[in-house]
Order: C-alpha cells, then structure tokens, then sequence
C-alpha cells in the first residue's frame, strides 16, 4: 500500500504529493518513527520544538505522531 | 534480445577521453601512457537503470569504466536497508579494486541508463607492470577514492540532514564540473529522493523535508533529474564544504 507522510515542524510544513509503497501498516509505522525522531534532532538543534508527522493512505489519513522538546529549569 | 545494439561501436579515444582527460589534469601521465590505455581491449555495454554490474560475491573478471551517466556502489544492511556507499561518474573506474581483491564486497549498479567500457583484468594487469606511471596514476585515484570515502563518514557521521545533503550535492558538482559536465550552476543526476536518502543516511520523509527546506532558503532545486546550485556561497556555508578531499588540484 502507498502511504503519505506530512511533516509540520517549527521551520517548514511538508505534504508528500509522491508517498511511498510499504508491505504493511507495521513497516510503514516503522518508517514514521524513524523519520519523526531523525527530523526532531535536526529541529530541536536548530531551535524547534515540535514536529508532527501525518501518515496518510490514498484516500484517508490514519494516524498522527508528534514528538516535542520539554525542557524544565532545574536552577 | 532487448538490447541488440548493447555492443556499441565507438572510437577508442571517445571510450578512454573522460578517463584519460582526469588522469591528464591530476597525473604525470605521458603520451605514451596514454597510447598504452588506449590500445587495451574494452568491450562497450548499455546498461539500463537499477541493472547490477557486479554483486556482492561476484568475481568479475573486467574492470568498468563509466563512459557515460552514472553508476552507484552500495551495500545492503542486516534488515535490507541500502546504503549508498559512492556516486560515479564518466571517466570513473567504479571496481577497479577487482583487480586485487577478486570477490565484490559491496554492489555496483547502474544509476539511470549509462555506457560502460569493461576492460579484461589480464591486459590491465600488464598494463600496470609495463607502465608505472600508469600504475601510479591508478594507485592515486584509489588514494582519492578512500578521501571521498572518509568524507562520507564525516558528512554521515557529524553532520544534520540538510548539511549531508547540501554536500552531497556540492561534491557532485565539484566533481562533475572537473570533466565538464555541468550547465552554469546545475547539472543532470538521474538520482531519485529515495536514493538520495540511501547516500545520506536518512529516511525517504526526513529527505522530503531536507528538499523542501533547500528549496524555501533559496539555496537548491531538485526538478526532475536535474540539480540546480540557486546560492552556492550559502550553500557551502550549510553543507560546511571544502573541495579539498577531492584532491582535483595536483599542484596543491
């Protein structure tokens, strides 16, 4: 099945028109995880502080991640 | 047969001239030397996208040289990511470690439709011992070939996505401009975004959001097989890029 992945971060906003052919659901969450956390690295060290990946199907959406820096002052 | 002009006629001095043309700029090859490399048996081969040239486990008996288009070395990981190892270009010898270490440790594979020149390991080798400068101008290019290899670790190994990408790039220009290949600032690459992401480590959904990125800061546009450097100051200042690795200057 083709699955779309949506980026929205502190910088840009980015619908995938092309999406990508995965086995399975599992896989293509896989894919999500890995996508969402290498992504959050590069936004938090340039400041951000949340990213949301959307992963669409053709005709619908399915599910949604986001992963988000809290930082608490311990001084 | 699909390819019945797979065997394609062409003078030795179009299959040899990007080559020759390389070793020219960064060796003390001779006319001689070159009249050597010319007269070696090379059998021309069409190859279309994706098709192996050598696998994993293979023991080619002939060096490639890349003619024309593109050709990429990869690996497949454990749980069967690919990691692109390398991009190469005309006038590259992509297997030339074949010639000493007999079985493939990594895959060659054709990057879009491109022309090889397979030359026979036997006449090579006796190339090699008839004409050291030859050998030394061999030798050098592995020595460049392991730079371009340790950048990679660098660029992979410290660098964030859009920094990898950015480099990437600038390398592909870099060396794409040495043999003459590229069209003011861009430059063709038949390159995919899902093969981009393989050479620099990411997933497919990171590189979307590196491409997007390059694209909004007004630095690089990727449209269709081709590449195009939009600010390249700026770029190299995200991509932290030194052509020095490269070693394209021998007089340094």
């Amino acid at each position: 099945m083709r699955y779309y992945f949506d980026i929205q971060d502190d910088f840009v906003a980015v619908s995938d028109s092309e999406g990508t052919e995965y086995d399975s659901l599992e896989v293509a969450t896989r894919e999500a995880i890995v996508a969402v956390t290498s992504i959050a690295r590069d936004v938090f060290t340039s400041k951000g502080a949340q990213v949301t990946l959307t992963v669409r199907s053709e005709d619908r959406p399915l599910f949604e991640m986001t992963v988000r820096l809290d930082r608490k002052e311990l001084d | 047969m699909a390819f019945p002009d797979r065997e394609i006629e062409m003078t030795k001095a179009e299959i040899t001239g990007p080559f020759l043309k390389r070793l020219r700029v960064s060796t003390e090859i001779d006319e001689e030397d070159e009249r050597a490399i010319n007269s070696l048996p090379i059998v021309n081969k069409r190859m279309v996208n994706g098709e192996p040239i050598a696998s994993v486990g293979d023991r080619p008996t002939a060096c490639c040289l890349v003619i024309d288009g593109f050709v990429l070395r990869s690996k497949i990981v454990g749980n069967g990511q690919r990691q692109v190892l390398s991009f190469h270009q005309p006038g590259d010898v992509p297997d030339l470690q074949s010639l000493f270490l007999h079985v493939m440790d990594h895959d060659v594979t054709a990057l879009g439709n491109c022309m090889l020149g397979c030359i026979p390991h036997g006449p090579l080798r006796e190339l090699l011992k008839r004409r050291p400068s030859v050998a030394q101008a061999l030798w050098r290019d592995t020595l460049t070939d392991a730079a371009i290899f340790r950048e990679w670790i660098c660029n992979i190994g410290q660098r964030d996505a859009t920094s990898r990408v950015a480099h990437l790039v600038l390398e592909l220009y870099a060396r794409l401009k040495a043999i003459g290949r590229t069209d003011g600032l861009s430059f063709s690459f038949p390159a995919t975004q899902a093969l981009f992401a393989d050479a620099a480590g990411t997933s497919v959904v990171h590189m979307n959001r590196v491409v997007q990125e390059l694209r909004s800061q007004g630095l690089l546009d990727f449209d269709r097989g081709r590449i195009s450097i939009l600010d390249e100051a700026r770029l190299r200042k995200t991509a932290d890029f030194d052509a020095l690795y490269l070693h394209l200057n021998p007089s340094l």
